[in-house]
């Protein structure tokens, strides 16, 4: 237990190395699970374009036309519109994940697709905020922040 | 995913049927345990660079797989007077929250609760995050567990000043 000790007696200490150690889980996840997805995404399409395979994206409907609807994801702060090749009814606003295949021109044929409706992605947003706000609550009825030894305490 | 409602709701049945049995799981460290339940999305904060029209979720995803919720929960234990028990309650609540992760339907991918030893990916596909049927029941099944409670405490309280 002397190792407890000491990792809860420098908090400083331990807190930036967690942190550190976090961060090196972040780029290493960064760095290769594109290597590793079941089905290539976007970054992968756009590095190397892997026509006639099973890719799967997601993003925004903007548009639809007879026979499917444009699908814009976001890609590093860059937009990318697919062509979706499908008879489900959608409208513009909704979003989606579609699995399909890539054919010319970013068009894809979808062969599976999970839609999410404008408002009930909204409303997931706001039932999800709602409990955020409980949560804050109950919390703050339970425990305290105690400004001088920098912790929470019970109230009760 | 599923959206928060479900996710504090889990945490707080598990916590209270556990607690009509051992002591430990008193409200207060239930609460810890709904604020476990949601610690996996902190990875939401992408939603702000979403809306800054930056694309982070890759940059950040590791924190919503359980090697970097263990030590996000971690570093908030730190902030706690028993740091031990806080940590254990966190990652009590993020248990249930990967539990309900891995129920849900992507058309693609899943959870790689083994990253960055394996990274093979789970889920189970039973319902979508927007099933607003599953908070209905969750929620219901939490009010009921809530007044079971309530009778079970008013009960052994009444026995308390019998004795």
């Amino acid at each position: 237990m002397k190792i407890w000790k000491i990792i809860t007696s420098h908090r400083i200490i331990t807190l930036i190395v967690l942190f550190l150690i976090l961060t090196g889980f972040c780029i290493y996840y960064y760095d290769n699970f594109r290597n590793y997805q079941e089905h290539p995404g976007t970054g992968t399409i756009i590095a190397s374009y892997p026509e006639g395979e099973l890719v799967a994206v997601s993003g925004k409907v903007t548009e639809t036309f007879p026979g499917g609807f444009i699908l814009v994801d976001n890609y590093q702060g860059d937009p990318v519109a697919y062509r979706i090749l499908s008879y489900v009814k959608i409208s513009p606003g909704d979003r989606s994940q579609v699995l399909g295949v890539l054919g010319s021109n970013y068009q894809i044929t979808a062969t599976q697709m999970k839609l999410t409706e404008k408002w009930s992605y909204e409303f997931t947003l706001l039932r999800s905020f709602l409990a955020f706000l409980f949560l804050a609550f109950i919390f703050h009825y339970y425990w305290r922040f105690n400004f001088k030894d920098w912790e929470f305490t019970r109230r009760r | 995913m599923p959206d928060w409602v479900t996710h504090i709701a889990v945490a707080y049945i598990l916590c209270t049927v556990i607690g009509f049995k051992y002591r430990q799981f008193n409200t207060s460290n239930t609460v810890l345990a709904m604020m476990g339940a949601v610690l996996p999305d902190v990875v939401k904060l992408g939603l702000i660079g979403e809306f800054l029209g930056y694309e982070v979720w890759n940059q950040i995803w590791a924190v919503h797989l359980p090697v970097g919720t263990l030590i996000i929960a971690g570093m908030v234990s730190l902030f706690f007077q028993d740091k031990r028990t806080a940590f254990l309650f966190f990652v009590l609540g993020a248990a249930t929250h990967y539990t309900l992760d891995l129920l849900t339907f992507n058309v693609s991918g899943g959870i790689a609760l083994l990253y960055p030893f394996y990274w093979g990916e789970w889920q189970l596909d039973l319902f979508t995050t927007e099933n607003f049927y599953v908070p209905i029941v969750v929620l219901a099944v939490a009010v009921l567990t809530y007044l079971i409670s309530r009778r079970m405490a008013k009960k052994g309280s009444k026995e308390a000043a019998v004795d």
